[in-house]
C-alpha cells in the first residue's frame, strides 16, 4: 500500500471513530492528545488499525508510535 | 424523564470483604445495579436491562474515598415498555461512570 | 463468580458456573444482569489470571473498565449451568479487551465485550 494511501485510510478512520474534524490530525501531532485516548480508547484505536489494515500491533511497538507520522512509518513497514 | 439520585457507599456492606479483602472497592456491576435501581425509583416501576450499548468506568470507586455519589438518569422512551436510558456517576462535575442502555419494563 | 475454568490458552478460554439459590444476584429464582456480567468479568479475570499463571507470574487484579454492546437475552433460572468462552480480542497496557459469550445449555443468554484493566495487588 502506497503511504498516501495510509495516510488517507488512517486519519478517515480515526476521525470518524474518535469524532474529530480531520483536519485537526496532522503528521506531527501527537496521536494520544488529539484524539482525546484514555487507556481505555487505546486499546480501541489499536483494534480498530489492526482490522482495517489487517495487521497484528505488538503493544511493545506500540511505545514508538506517538505521532501520526510514526504510525503512517509503522504501517507502512508492515504493509 | 430526568432525575438524579444521591447515593451513600457503605462501608460495611458485605460486598467488600471480598471485592478486595483489605481494600474495598465497589464491583463494576454494582454501580450499574446503582444505576437500575435509581432508574426504577425515578421510574416507579421495575426494569430489566436488555442492551448495554456502553459503559465506561474511569474512576474506582470506594467507600471510604468516594462515600457519596450522585447517580443521574434520563430515559427516552423507544417502542411500548421500553427505554434508551442514558446515566452518569459522579460528584460535584466528575465523572467517575457513564451508562447508556436499553432497559423494558419488568 | 466462576466455579470451574474447564480450558485456557493464552488467547481463550471457557469457564463455568452453577447459579445456586444463595448467589446474590438470583432474585426471585432468576440470575440477574448484574450476576451475568459479573460472571463475564470474572471469567476475563480467570483467563487473565490463567496466563499470569503460566508466565510464573503473580495475577493481578482486574477491574472493569468499559462494556460494550452487552446484549441480555435472557435471564437464567437457579440451577442452570453456564458455559462461558471467552476470546482475548487485544491487550495494550495493561488493558485486555476480551469478548465473551454465555450459553445455558444450547441457548446463548448473553454475550458481550469487556476491556478489564489489570492492577497489581
Amino acid at each position: 500500500m502506497e503511504k498516501s494511501e495510509i495516510i488517507k485510510k488512517v486519519n478517515a478512520v480515526l476521525a470518524e471513530e474518535f469524532e474529530v474534524e480531520e483536519s485537526i490530525i496532522t503528521p506531527e501531532a501527537n496521536i494520544k492528545k488529539t484524539l482525546q485516548l484514555d487507556s481505555l480508547s487505546l486499546v480501541d484505536m489499536v483494534v480498530l488499525i489492526e482490522s482495517e489494515f489487517g495487521v497484528k500491533i505488538q503493544p511493545a511497538e506500540l511505545v514508538k508510535v506517538q505521532t501520526f507520522e510514526a504510525l503512517y512509518d509503522y504501517l507502512a513497514e508492515k504493509l | 424523564m430526568k432525575g438524579t439520585v444521591r447515593v451513600s457507599l457503605n462501608p460495611g456492606c458485605r460486598v467488600y470483604e471480598g471485592h478486595f479483602p483489605g481494600k474495598p472497592v465497589s464491583p463494576g456491576v454494582c454501580n450499574i445495579e446503582m444505576v437500575r435501581q435509581c432508574a426504577e425509583r425515578i421510574h416507579q416501576r421495575a426494569l430489566r436491562i436488555r442492551r448495554i450499548k456502553q459503559c465506561r468506568m474511569t474512576t474506582l470507586m470506594a467507600p471510604h474515598s468516594h462515600p457519596q455519589a450522585d447517580v443521574t438518569v434520563e430515559m427516552h422512551p423507544q417502542e411500548a415498555g421500553s427505554y434508551r436510558l442514558t446515566a452518569a456517576i459522579g460528584e460535584g462535575g466528575a465523572t467517575w461512570l457513564t451508562l447508556k442502555a436499553d432497559v423494558t419494563d419488568e | 463468580m466462576v466455579d470451574v475454568v474447564w480450558s485456557a490458552t493464552e488467547t481463550e478460554a471457557e469457564t463455568g458456573l452453577t447459579v445456586h439459590p444463595e448467589n446474590i444476584f438470583v432474585e426471585d429464582g432468576l440470575f440477574r444482569e448484574p450476576g451475568l456480567v459479573e460472571h463475564v468479568a470474572q471469567s476475563a479475570a480467570a483467563f487473565a489470571g490463567y496466563g499470569a499463571f503460566v508466565r510464573h507470574e503473580k495475577p493481578k487484579l482486574g477491574f472493569i473498565g468499559e462494556i460494550k454492546d452487552c446484549e441480555i437475552h435472557d435471564l437464567p433460572r437457579v440451577g442452570s449451568e453456564l458455559r462461558t468462552h471467552v476470546r482475548l480480542v487485544a491487550e495494550v497496557n495493561g488493558v485486555r479487551l476480551v469478548q465473551a459469550e454465555v450459553r445455558s445449555g444450547d441457548e446463548v443468554v448473553a454475550t458481550s465485550l469487556m476491556k478489564i484493566f489489570l492492577k497489581d495487588d
